[in-house]
Formats: structure tokens, sequence, C-alpha cells
């Protein structure tokens, strides 16, 4: 390493995001005077994304492993005639019950799986680029499918912006967060003028409700949708008689 | 967050139901499947903490929504020029793990550089290993570092990191130069 140890500092201050405004001035111009400086934030940038990489790939052949084991673990267990016996007939029974149990409750309606069936991403039109700059880092991740970078770079950015608060609560959606995505929905809904967009959100929103099993809540969203003709109009109304029919 | 084996086994169980949606959605191969699946295990991990852990109520769906985001992102990746961090990723999988999902061949890599960073990665002490994989993989924040590796104050652990950083990039510079990393 031939740089000196101040300008280490800055650039390990650099990936830290913790640069104060006088060495965020130092960074940028040794960045765009020194060729010597500018390779060493390029070394330190492979050797943090590396780090990442490698513990991802440890975590990785972790599980793999485990995974294995259990797969070995299933195929070894020893099972007596009369124990297979015993459990296929416990088997038998706990099913029927579940079933005319879930049946009784629920029947013919399965909402996670009919949330599978029916969730699409919400694209990225090729336009965003030029209106919302400010956002391009968020989009981009979102593009690469990248979503736990995406909703912080969202997040800060979505107050006012009706067409954002779609990305961001898709991001919420990939990622698991169905209640944040129904509680930024729900916050946005009201102020979309623009019908189609509109369309959109309520759509995710019922989405969302479904995902958590709100099927009255998830209910009332396809019924907006599946009254008036447009997008989702279709997918509501089949939704709408499946949900009636439980 | 360390996963205990009841935890694992949980997620194990939904892993037939998830390769198969996928295999059906995607007509991808079965290890390719499978390895997805764990790519959506470790992001479970990475999103939730212990507490939220038991809680979440959609695993099933978050699995299988990000094995398909995974396999989205892979089919793409193949389709246009990859970026840097997917460079340093895949060519890691291919070194390291050699198990990867994602074809590597057609990309031009900085082979010899990310080759000697993830050797000298392999040989770096526990300590460092711990607070480099905390902070910049787990993205926990150093007064939580400080807690979890008994540090007096989050500014000790921030000068410890400091210092794994520079051993770690003066290792780099003395393996380029012929010096074993391990010494």
């Amino acid at each position: 390493m031939s740089i000196i140890e101040k300008q280490f500092q800055l650039i390990i201050k650099h990936f830290d995001q913790s640069l104060s405004e006088p060495e965020l001035k130092e960074f940028d111009s040794l960045i765009e005077n020194s060729g010597e400086f500018r390779n060493e934030v390029k070394i330190m940038e492979d050797i943090i994304d590396s780090s990442a990489a490698f513990h991802r790939a440890e975590e990785f052949k972790y599980i793999k492993e485990k995974f294995t084991e259990f797969d070995l673990e299933s195929k070894r267990k020893p099972k007596s005639r009369i124990l297979r016996r015993y459990f296929a007939m416990a088997a038998s029974v706990t099913i029927i019950l579940v079933v005319s149990i879930f049946y009784f409750q629920n029947p013919g309606f399965d909402a996670q799986k009919a949330f599978i069936e029916n969730y699409e991403l919400f694209p990225v039109k090729s336009s965003v680029r030029n209106t919302q700059k400010k956002l391009f880092p968020g989009i981009e991740y979102y593009k690469q499918g990248n979503f736990q970078e995406a909703i912080p770079l969202l997040e800060q950015y979505s107050k006012d912006d009706i067409v954002n608060c779609l990305y961001l609560s898709n991001a919420y959606i990939e990622t698991g967060n169905f209640q944040k995505a129904e509680s930024t929905l729900n916050k946005f809904i009201p102020k979309i003028d623009d019908r189609i967009i509109k369309r959109y959100g309520i759509w995710y929103l019922g989405l969302s409700l479904l995902a958590q099993n709100k099927i009255e809540d998830a209910e009332g969203q396809f019924l907006l949708l599946a009254e008036e003709k447009g997008p989702f109009h279709k997918q509501s109304k089949v939704l709408v008689e499946a949900l009636k029919s439980r | 967050m360390e996963l205990s084996d009841e935890h694992l086994r949980e997620l194990y169980s939904y892993r037939p139901s998830c390769v198969s949606y996928l295999r059906n959605k995607t007509n991808c191969e079965q290890d390719v499947a499978e390895n997805l699946f764990i790519e959506a295990v470790i992001d479970l991990v990475k999103t939730k903490n212990k507490e939220e852990f038991s809680q979440i109520r959609e695993k099933k769906t978050f699995l299988i929504r990000t094995c398909y985001n995974h396999w989205k992102r892979m089919y793409y990746a193949k389709k246009r020029d990859l970026k840097q961090e997917d460079n340093i990723a895949m060519y890691f999988y291919d070194y390291k793990v050699n198990r990867s999902p994602y074809d590597v061949d057609e990309y031009t890599i900085e082979e010899e550089r990310l080759s000697t960073i993830l050797n000298v990665l392999s040989h770096l002490g526990d300590k460092c290993k711990k607070i480099i994989r905390f902070f910049y993989y787990e993205k926990k924040s150093m007064p939580e570092i400080a807690e979890i590796m008994g540090f007096k104050t989050p500014v000790v652990a921030t000068s410890a990191k400091y210092r794994c950083l520079k051993q770690l990039r003066e290792k780099v510079g003395s393996y380029q130069q012929g010096i074993s990393p391990i010494n």
C-alpha cells in the first residue's frame, strides 16, 4: 500500500459513508487528481465487495451441508412396518380432518396460492431514467431484483412521488413485508389522481392483504376493481367470485 | 443471524414446494432450483432478526417469491453485461464453492486480484473475519458489533475494524508481490 495513512482513512470512511464535509471535499479532489488514490479506492471496493460475497458463499455452503444432512437423515430413518402402517393411518385421519375443517371454514380458497398466482412485479418503464433521476439508484436496484438495497433509497424519495410509492410497496412485497406494503399503499392511494395508477395501487393493496390472509379486506379492494373496467378488471372478478364462493 | 437447526428444518420443509414451483414456472434444472432456494433462505435470514423470524407466517410465500427473483436476476444477468459486484459474487461461487448456478465462463473477470482477495480473506483471523462480516455483510451497526464482540465502546470496535481492513489491504499487497498471506 503506497498511499499515506490519512488517505486510507478517507477511503474507509467513504465506504462507511461517514465522511464529514471537509473530508468529502478532500476525497473528491484526490479522486480527481490522483491516479494512485483512484486505484486504491478500486482495490478497497473490490475487497469490501468480495468480503460480502465471501461471507454469503460461506453461509450458502453451511446451509447446503445442513440440507444434505437433513436429506440423509430422512432417508436413513428406520421405520418398522407396524410403525409405518400406524403413521400412514394417523396421517390419513389427520389429512381428512384438516381438509374437512379447512373446507368448512374456507372451502376452495387458498389465499397464499391466490397471491402467488396473481402477483407480478410492478414493471419499471424506460422513461423513468429521465424523469426520476433522483430515484435512479433505487430503481436500478429494483430492476436488478435487489430489493434490500432498493428499499432505503426508495423510502428516502417516496414522500410525494406516487409512482415511487408503487415501486416501494412492491419492494416491500418482494421482501415479505406485507404489512409495510399495506400501510404505504393505504397512505398513498387516496392521493392518486390518475385512474390507471390508482387501479395498480388498489390491486397491490388487495394482494398484500391476501398474502396476510386478511381475506375480507382484500375482497373489498378487488371488488372496487371488478366493478369498473380497466387494468386488473378480469383478475379481480375471478378473485371476487372465488372469495365469495368460499 | 445464526439459525438454529430447528429453524433450518422448518425452512427445509418448504423446499419441495418452492423447488417444484420454480421448476414449473421456469423449466430450470433441479439443482439450480435447489441452489436458488438456498439463496432465498439466506435472504430470509438476513432480512429478519431472531424475534421476527418466529412471527413470520408467510415464510413460504417469501421463499417462493425470492427464489423466483433470483432466477429472474440470473436469467437477465446472462442476457446483458454484468456489473462488477455480480462478477465478484459469481467468480467467488465458481472459485470457492464450485457449485454455482450461474455460468461465469463467458464473462471477463479480474481473476487474479479477486483470487488474491478471496485467498487472503479465507486466511484472516477469526476476530477480523467476524467484524468484517458483521459490518459489511450483516450490516450491523458499530454499537451492535461492540456489544456482540465485547468491545468496551463502539469507537473501539471502529478502530478494530479499521485495523482489520488495513491488515487485509496489506496482505493483499504482499500476496500480489509473492509473499504468503498466512505469515
